[in-house]
């Protein structure tokens, strides 16, 4: 009867590690199904002057798994102290691009049109509003500040 | 009047498991259900395993206390032979663990063939999506594994106790 009873203590230990090892997967397929439930709220990556077509451009990230809309874009041009130009906003204009999760995409900010070239010191501050799936009436945003730095 | 209550408090359990079961599935992740196909699955393949090193276990047991009903062991060989030997409960059970040993072959097999497929893959780096739903198939099969593995090891050491037994008297 002894090799029984250690039959049963080898067995209940496999057991155990399977029981671990499911019930951590499972549990990990759950909150990776609630994770990605939740849309992302899109990031800008990295935004640069092109000075020979007077726009800013902004690279969007979607690090969620939701497809989002991004509708509209308001830029705000605040002058530095050597530009000459007056401050300026180009409100919602329109952009309808689809960003499906994990992608990123490029989005120019036209400045407005024979307006002067970017000074070391300007700010421009690029608004871009998206909608997401989940509540298809909301409109949400996301506000990024391009300063142009010195030497650029 | 007892009747009666059985058949209710069976009805309960049924409406009890199908809702549960339609919840479940209702609300589960592919990767769940994955779990649950490779459970099922496996469980069925078990089967003649599971039910096969259980009666043998039943039928080691009487040999132990001198009990042993032959007629057990000759449904579950389904040999016309009929030993006339007092040490026949023995033989008859050494003969029943060696004709599971087939089944035990292929499960395994199986097993081994669906966790190579399902790890494999993980090799070259965490794979979702397709590779997600095969390790559920594993895990789910897994469960069943360690039935078998267990009710063999058991049988086994208790067949090799009375084998040492027998051979010390």
């Amino acid at each position: 009867m002894k090799n029984v009873v250690g039959s049963i203590v080898l067995t209940a230990i496999v057991a155990v590690i399977v029981g671990l090892g499911a019930g951590i997967y499972i549990e990990a397929s759950r909150a990776r199904a609630a994770l990605e439930a939740v849309p992302a709220s899109p990031i800008v990556v990295s935004a640069n002057y092109i000075k020979e077509k007077n726009e800013v451009v902004f690279e969007l990230f979607n690090p969620g798994v939701q497809p989002l809309t991004l509708v509209d874009q308001t830029v705000v041009f605040t002058p530095g102290k050597d530009s000459k130009e007056k401050a300026y906003a180009l409100a919602a204009v329109p952009l309808g691009v689809a960003l499906p999760g994990g992608t990123s995409v490029k989005v120019h900010l036209a400045l407005k049109a024979d307006s002067e070239k970017l000074k070391p010191g300007d700010v421009v501050a690029g608004t871009i509003t998206y909608t997401h799936p989940l509540a298809a009436g909301d409109v949400y945003s996301v506000t990024h500040l391009f300063k142009l730095e010195e030497g650029k | 009047m007892k009747k009666a209550l059985a058949w209710i408090w069976f009805l309960l359990l049924a409406a009890l498991l199908f809702f549960g079961a339609t919840f479940l599935a209702a609300k589960a992740t592919p990767e769940e259900l994955a779990f649950f196909l490779g459970l099922f699955g496996f469980f069925l393949l078990a089967n003649p395993l599971i039910f096969g090193y259980a009666g043998l276990l039943n039928f080691l047991g009487d040999a132990a206390r001198g009990q042993a009903r032959a007629e057990t062991a000759y449904k579950a060989l389904g040999t016309p032979i009929e030993l006339q030997d007092e040490k026949a409960a023995l033989t008859l059970a050494l003969l029943w663990f060696n004709q599971l040993v087939p089944y035990r072959y292929a499960y395994y097999g199986f097993f081994l063939l669906l966790l190579l497929v399902a790890l494999a893959p993980q090799l070259a780096g965490p794979v979702f999506g397709w590779g997600g739903v095969l390790i559920g198939l594993m895990w789910g099969a897994a469960v069943p594994t360690v039935v078998v593995f267990g009710l063999e090891l058991a049988a086994g050491w208790q067949l090799a106790g009375l084998l040492q037994a027998e051979k010390a008297a």
